[in-house]
This record gives C-alpha cells, structure tokens and sequence, in this order.
C-alpha cells in the first residue's frame, strides 16, 4: 500500500473506508502495540487496548478537526482504553504482569527487569515516561494525549527516571546490582 | 545516591559545564549519570517490535460490525417520514382532512358558546324556572292589588296606632320590593333576588290579608 498523506487519509475514514483504517493500522500499529504493553504489562490486554481505540475512533471520528495533530488524537483515545483496562482490573499487582509473554524479551534479564520496572510504575507516571522515553513524543504533546499540564509531565517523566534509575541499581561492575 | 546536584542538572536549574566540574568530585553524581545511561541503553530494547499477526484481522471484523451497525441505523433513520413525505401526504388527504377539520372547530365552538350560554346551577334561574317564578310574582301582585283595594278604604277608620303600624310595614315591605325590582332590572335570572321578591310579596299578601280581617 503506498503512503498516503494523512489528512487524505482521515478523510475516507470519515467516509467509512475500512481500506483507510487498515493503513493508519500500518502507520501506528507498533507505536500503539508497544505503549499498550507498557501500559498494561500483558499482550493480550494490549491487542484489546488497541483494538479498542480503533473502535472508539470509528465511532468518533467525525469530530477530529482537521488541523489538530492526529497522532496526539489517536494516543488519546488509545490511553483512554488503557485506564479502562486498569480500571476494570484495579490495582493489578507488579507480580500479576505476565513479563514473559512479551515479545520484545530477550534472554537478557536486565531486559525483563526495565520492562517490569517501567510496568510497576504508577499509571500516570508509567505513561507519561512511555510516551517520553519510548515514542518520542514532545512534552506539550504527551500533556495534549494525557490531559495535563506540561510542568506535570515534566514532573512524572522526572520521577519515572529515578525511581528506574534506583531499580537499576549499580553498575555491574561496580558490585552489587 | 543523595547528591541533589544531579536533579537540579536534570531540572534544568544547572548549567552543564557546571555539572560536569562538580560530577568529576561527586561519586553520587557519577554513580547516577551512569545508571541514567544504562538506561538510555535499555530502552532500546523497550522499541522493539512487538509480533501481533492476527490483530488486524480483529479489528477488521470489529470494525465490519460496526459498519453494518451504523448502516442499518441510517437506513432507520431514512425509513422514518421526512418533513417532504409529511407534507406531500397531508396534500394528498385535503378533501377528507379539510371537511373533518370544519366539523371539528364546529363541535368545539358550539361545545364553548353552548357551555358559556348556559347560567350556573346554583346562582342563576334557567328559563324555565324563570318563567315560572315570573308567573307566581304577577299572580301575587293581582292578589296585592285586590287586597289592596279593600284594605285602603277600611285603613282610614281604623286606629290611628295600629294604622300608623300597619302602614309603617307595608312601607318596609314597599320598598323592600322596589329595591328587588331594580336589581331583577339588572339581572332577572338571579335566583337569590328572585327568592327575596317573593318574601316580600308573600308578606305584603299576609299583612293586607291581616288587615282586612282586623275588627
């Protein structure tokens, strides 16, 4: 499928093209995939999650306005369904994240570890690193996706960080982990 | 780990050539930029591709269902009568709706001016019972007027107290009737006034009565 320029794009979607949805499926699959996994630690729950903001795009579509960024749109509807996720399950424990069934695991533990780490994170602190540290997101944007101000998830990005750092712990070399 | 240079660096509220003087001394800042780059390292790793084969195909078939949802609702929506379709009907029925609207304002009118017509139950006399009453009135008022013509002549021999009396109540009684016979000008189906005329006609009747059998 050739790229097409997404405000054309957002049009059939409007229009009810399922072909248009299947290629902003190609465009953000990957960057909704992974930010529903950070977000809800199991695979299955994140293939809902991102199933979910499709839907819920559908549905609501017809009032993004043309000129809004729509990747910002998007994450918002995508973090949405997440908190409903973790909602519905309330205080899902550090212990319940199936860590294995992730794909992104290697046989480095470390790996596992960061991925458990940022997982434990609170969910607004959690998401807000996610989108920061992962996607690349700017902080006006991820404040625009959460609903926050700026200096707030300047703040979150900030604890996320040290308290990964402290899970870290010392350099291997350095002695204890 | 409790030098809080480091966040102050990271806050922006230290200069980096400033920093990088005091992370040379600063084991704790050192120790903290390292981790800070290990974990920069790590989150490459968090990029990764994630392998959902079938996830399309889900939201494909969601967003099917969807679609027919939304469809069948439109089709609903069209199904139901618009303002046109409305309109073009009513046109079609004018010569049945025109006639059954005339019949209608003509029942509710008459229903309106036949109630507004008609006088209260307690307040007002109807008709008929006027008519009646009026009958009654004129039949005392002939007898009065009988009585009366005997009853003046035997007045004039009479006591002059008990004339004096006599003629002090058929004055009361006289003019009680006249101030019913102004109201009855106003409103001859008044019921009330109606009943007062006839007290002071039945009372004049008995007092003439009286006084023609006074010895």
């Amino acid at each position: 499928m050739e790229p097409m320029d997404e405000e054309k794009v957002i049009e059939m979607c409007k229009r009810g093209d399922l072909s248009a949805y299947r290629s902003l499926y190609d465009r953000y699959e990957q960057p909704l995939l992974r930010t529903a996994c950070r977000m809800l630690g199991r695979q299955e729950d994140a293939e809902d999650a991102v199933q979910d903001a499709f839907l819920r795009l559908f549905r609501g579509i017809d009032g993004f306005r043309s000129g809004a960024r729509f990747s910002t749109y998007f994450f918002r509807i995508l973090i949405n369904a997440c908190f409903d996720v973790l909602r519905k399950r309330k205080g899902a424990e550090f212990k319940d994240l199936d860590i294995e069934k992730m794909p992104f695991h290697s046989s480095c533990e470390d790996k596992h570890t960061l991925a458990e780490a940022v997982g434990a994170l609170p969910p607004k602190m959690k998401s807000c690193f996610t989108l920061f540290a992962v996607e690349e997101f700017k902080h006006e944007e991820i404040a625009a996706i959460l609903n926050i101000s700026e200096g707030s998830v300047k703040a979150n990005i900030h604890r996320a960080r040290k308290k990964l750092r402290e899970w870290l712990g010392p350099a291997p070399d350095g002695g204890t982990r | 780990m409790n030098c809080k240079r480091y966040d102050d660096h990271l806050l922006g509220k230290m200069k980096e050539a400033e920093f990088r003087r005091h992370a040379e001394g600063c084991a704790s800042c050192k120790e903290q930029a390292d981790r800070d780059e290990r974990l920069r390292a790590e989150l490459v790793f968090l990029k990764q591709p994630i392998s959902a084969p079938d996830l399309w195909a889900r939201i494909e078939e969601s967003l099917k269902k969807e679609q027919n949802l939304k469809r069948q609702e439109e089709h609903r929506i069209k199904a139901r009568p618009g303002r046109s379709e409305i309109l073009a009907w009513v046109r079609r029925k004018i010569p049945v709706l025109v006639p059954a609207a005339l019949v209608a304002v003509g029942i509710g009118l008459g229903l309106i001016f036949g109630l507004r017509g008609r006088p209260p139950v307690s307040g007002l006399l109807a008709k008929e019972a006027l008519q009646k009453v009026e009958l009654t009135e004129r039949k005392y008022v002939k007898a009065i007027d009988d009585l009366e013509k005997k009853a003046r002549p035997k007045m004039a021999f009479m006591d002059p107290g008990m004339m004096s009396l006599y003629r002090d109540k058929l004055e009361a009684i006289d003019s009680q009737i006249a101030r019913c016979r102004e109201a009855l000008g106003i409103n001859s189906a008044n019921a009330h006034i109606r009943r007062y005329m006839l007290a002071a006609l039945q009372a004049k009747h008995q007092t003439l009565a009286e006084l023609l059998t006074y010895e």
